[in-house]
């Protein structure tokens, strides 16, 4: 047997499959277009939590105290940006982000999106959840015409279409998933997990 | 064990189109996942919930590459038992993954075997296709004469 050969046979083949997978790297591209109602936390925070969530998904739903009570640890060095990314598997989650943006543009974004969690269960196994999204709306004092008007306008759907592509695009392998500044994070298990040792390292940084 | 030599003839002329198959398999499920954060992968192993998540995160970090080298290695015919004994022990890892899912009924929409970018396979199709992997990984192994490979090249003065 030629060792020598064979050894440099083996190098090359190592070599190639580093090669290749370096080029496939591709750095997740997370452009600047969360408007200012779906951000929390200081502009100029060292740490950028993104969160790409389905009003509709459990999971989204049960990660929400951890998510918040990491916030609150890291309070004024951490900036949250909410994207949604309503799954096409889920029957409302696209109204419900539509709704969540009607809301926004009344500068209630975050307590709508709290109520569309907390009552998670109850409007997306309701046959039509269009009413409830009203009494939400109701319950975070949003003026209800103009609510309507947004909800069901042009304005809001590009929006929810634009955040949709996006999450497809990048691609967002599952809901919840955060990225912590670059690093990803997928599901509620990783979130809490390593969630703080994450936002630790990029401090650090 | 004896294996007659019709078989033993038939499998030297088959087993490089043969190996070509679990190497593939290995060789793009390992690349798509070595190219994705290993969060990813990480995330698709916690669905299966056998494993703590900090075990987890550093075998997603390995088993994508182990795949990759492995399927490189079958598909050219490198190393090319030790590499079979790889991957007949890679898809018999998958296949009790994959079955104590199926027992305790799971629903796993995809099996995670391609990372997020290749084909979406149910817990039941990856089966069948880990099954035959295995067999046909198996049979590489029982091969000693390693025609058109990489093995048979390096050996030559």
């Amino acid at each position: 047997m030629n060792s020598g050969r064979r050894r440099a046979v083996g190098l090359a083949l190592g070599a190639a499959a580093l090669v290749a997978v370096a080029l496939g790297r591709r750095t997740p591209f997370l452009a600047d277009d969360v408007p200012a109602y779906r951000q929390k936390g200081p502009a100029g925070a060292p740490v950028v939590v993104t969160e790409y969530s389905d009003f509709q998904c459990p999971k989204c739903a049960l990660v929400q105290p951890d998510l918040k009570n990491l916030l609150a640890q890291y309070e004024g060095r951490v900036r949250l940006e909410f994207r949604p990314y309503p799954l096409k598997s889920h029957r409302w989650s696209g109204d419900a982000s539509r709704a969540a943006e009607a809301a926004g543009l009344q500068g209630r974004y975050w307590e709508f999106a709290d109520q569309l969690f907390a009552h998670q269960k109850e409007w997306a196994d309701s046959p039509d959840p269009q009413p409830l999204f009203k009494d939400y709306a109701a319950a975070v004092g949003l003026d209800p015409a103009r609510f309507e008007q947004d909800r069901t306008g042009d304005r809001v759907a590009r929006i929810v279409d634009a955040a949709r592509a996006h999450a497809e695009a990048l691609p967002v392998p599952a809901t919840p998933t955060f990225f912590v500044n670059k690093r990803v994070l997928v599901g509620d298990l990783q979130l809490q997990a390593m969630g703080a040792r994450f936002i630790e390292r990029e401090l650090e940084k | 064990m004896k294996i007659p030599e019709t078989f033993r003839r038939g499998l030297a002329l088959g087993a490089p189109i043969l190996r070509q198959f679990p190497g593939l398999v290995l060789l793009v499920s390992g690349y798509l996942k070595a190219v994705r954060p290993p969060e990813e992968f990480a995330a698709a192993m916690e669905s299966y919930w056998v494993l703590p998540v900090a075990v987890v995160l550093p075998l997603a970090r390995v088993v994508p590459w182990l795949e990759l080298l492995t399927g490189l290695a079958l598909c050219t015919g490198y190393a090319t038992r030790r590499a079979a004994f790889l991957a007949a022990g890679l898809h018999a890892v998958f296949i009790a993954l994959l079955g104590q899912s199926l027992v305790r009924g799971l629903t796993l929409k995809d099996c995670g075997c391609f990372g997020n970018l290749g084909p979406h396979l149910s817990p039941v199709q990856a089966l069948a296709l880990d099954a035959v992997l295995f067999l046909a990984a198996l049979a590489v192994w029982t091969d000693r004469e390693n025609r058109w490979s990489l093995d048979r090249w390096t050996e030559r003065p």
